[in-house]
């Protein structure tokens, strides 16, 4: 062991359960990094996004309402599996797919994170490119090649800093926590002065539908949306804490409600300016030296959540057996590859697709987040069986059909039709009862539905999946709670 | 030879079979101390449940019908 590198000797690196000794970091570590994470340029275009329907008062309400009830779900599905038993969010999708089915999860966390570092990291290389245009160091004529340049170098850096592993991302987050936050405020205070509250209250959204009650849904459906995409990061995050209990809040108050708050600096921006990208506005609104600082911030903002969607990326990739005995820094390259061919390659079309890419984040965890929470609660009564989770033999309690559980496919399928029924991810366009409903809640009972169902008349009675020694373990239970 | 090592890997996976190695012995070790209560984190608590139900209910509940009038 002393001949491998640092990072792959590290307990947080690790793809088993983190034991209490090597859990170090507290609450307050945990809602720095959470906040660390969750504000990014992403915030700002789902603020801009929402101000193609709503005004200022609807947009904030919709918007924060939306991010809180997003976080409230994903933290019921994964902070107390996580943070019991110290796993990461990948591994406890087995009891529910099976320990050969969380290739789904897998997958489905990889390409979401893709997308979103390569949002991330194109807002990056465009913030630091308008930084030295309007220092001179290079002419407007040339911003591509300087975006993709900077890009590349902050990709490199993203894989430089993970090298320490989770001790990095500790120690980046709190500093970036910090100046995102003084960032914000600034922010808020030049929009705000600069228009006038007056201004932005009545100004009209750029796009309503002309239906009050779907133009309000689908604020509150972008900030929820916007929130499934944090299933594959939670775990990774939240199991470096000891108890439960300290994840709670610092997970509502650090992965929820920065996202929402943020999020109101795009949609203001948009209803006022014209455009949700501060990158744009910062300098001309600030002026050239504190523009470019804030500049600077929000390109920090953007590479400190890189930083953890690659280190959470790479967390997962180590569950496959062809990685598993990598180095990290060979795993992270990994994470790596696919945005960096997106970013120097294709950048617009992520632009020009945000709205897709969030939709697809409630079409693809809606559903999964449904049924771990059925899975979690309601037939394992809170209790995994850790053995049987790194066994990978189809002789495994998490074995089901040849390593894949029939309700967990089910279930996502249900989820995936109901989406796609509710809201086309691609235009838009809707079927009732969406203006009521959203279409992220539906896909997530309807999967949670399919699962249940599956499970209780035909998985169980089968005896897969290791559901019999949950009930005996819970009918015990309750007879000795009864003495 | 080292796609061999792999192919030999991925059909370990396939199949199960994996032999004891330094490695799984320690992996187990590691397992068999998760699985002591003294070593896990807990469950959710009622203070949890009340911050949940505040935060992610109740907070969005109310924020919505300012929003809407």
């Amino acid at each position: 062991m002393k001949n491998l590198p640092d990072s792959q000797n590290s307990k947080t690196e690790s793809t088993l359960p983190i034991l209490p000794k090597d859990r170090t970091w507290k609450p307050s570590d945990l809602l720095l990094v959470s906040i660390s994470n969750s504000v990014a340029t992403w915030c700002f275009l789902m603020g801009g996004f929402t101000g193609y329907f709503l005004n200022a008062k609807m947009g904030t309400a919709a918007l924060i309402s939306g991010t809180m009830i997003g976080i409230l779900l994903v933290a019921l599905a994964l902070v107390p599996v996580t943070t019991k038993y110290g796993l990461e969010s990948v591994i406890t999708s087995k009891p529910f797919f099976g320990n050969r089915g969380w290739i789904i999860a897998l997958i489905l966390q990889y390409i979401s994170v893709i997308g979103w570092n390569s949002i991330l990291l194109i807002f990056f290389g465009k913030a630091a490119t308008r930084m030295i245009v309007e220092a001179g160091f290079i002419s407007p004529g040339s911003q591509n090649i300087g975006m993709s340049v900077l890009t590349l170098f902050a990709l490199i850096f993203v894989w430089l800093s993970l090298r320490k592993g989770a001790v990095s991302v500790q120690i980046i987050s709190k500093i970036i926590a910090v100046i995102i936050i003084i960032t914000g405020a600034w922010m808020f205070y030049m929009i705000i002065s600069h228009f006038g509250l007056n201004a932005i209250t009545e100004a009209k959204p750029l796009s309503s539908s002309g239906d009050k009650q779907w133009d309000y849904v689908t604020g509150i459906e972008i900030g929820l949306v916007s929130l499934m995409a944090w299933w594959p990061y939670i775990g990774g995050i939240v199991r470096v804490v000891p108890k439960v209990s300290q994840a709670t809040i610092p997970t509502m108050l650090g992965l929820g409600l920065p996202v929402g708050v943020m999020s109101i600096i795009g949609l203001f921006s948009i209803l006022v300016i014209g455009d949700s990208d501060p990158t744009s506005w910062i300098t001309e609104l600030g002026g050239m030296v504190m523009g470019s600082i804030a500049l600077l911030f929000i390109a920090l903002a953007n590479f400190g959540s890189a930083v953890i969607g690659v280190y959470i990326s790479s967390l997962g990739l180590r569950h496959i057996p062809l990685l598993k005995k990598q180095s990290w820094n060979k795993t992270t390259a990994v994470a790596i590859l696919p945005v960096m061919l997106i970013v120097v390659f294709v950048p617009n079309l992520f632009f020009d697709h945000f709205g897709t890419l969030l939709a697809l984040s409630g079409v693809l965890f809606a559903p999964l987040i449904g049924i771990q929470i059925v899975d979690y609660y309601f037939f394992r009564h809170q209790q995994l069986d850790i053995k049987e989770l790194y066994n990978p033999s189809l002789n495994s309690s998490y074995a089901f059909f040849r390593g894949w559980n029939p309700a967990g496919v089910l279930g996502m399928i249900a989820g995936f039709v109901t989406y796609l029924y509710l809201l086309d991810p691609i235009t838009y366009q809707s079927h009732a009862p969406y203006q009521y409903v959203t279409a992220t809640i539906p896909t997530m009972f309807a999967g949670a539905l399919v699962y249940w169902s599956v499970t209780k008349w035909f998985v169980i009675p089968k005896r897969w999946g290791g559901y019999s020694r949950f009930v005996r373990i819970s009918v015990s239970k309750e007879r000795s709670q009864k003495k | 030879m080292r796609l061999c090592n792999y192919a030999n890997e991925f059909k370990k996976w396939k199949t199960g079979g994996y032999t004891l190695t330094k490695d799984s012995q320690e992996e187990d070790e590691n397992i068999e101390k998760i699985m002591h209560l003294e070593n896990q984190g807990g469950d959710l608590n009622n203070s949890d449940y009340f911050w949940y139900i505040a935060l992610g209910i109740i907070f969005p509940a109310a924020l919505l019908l300012w929003g809407w009038f």
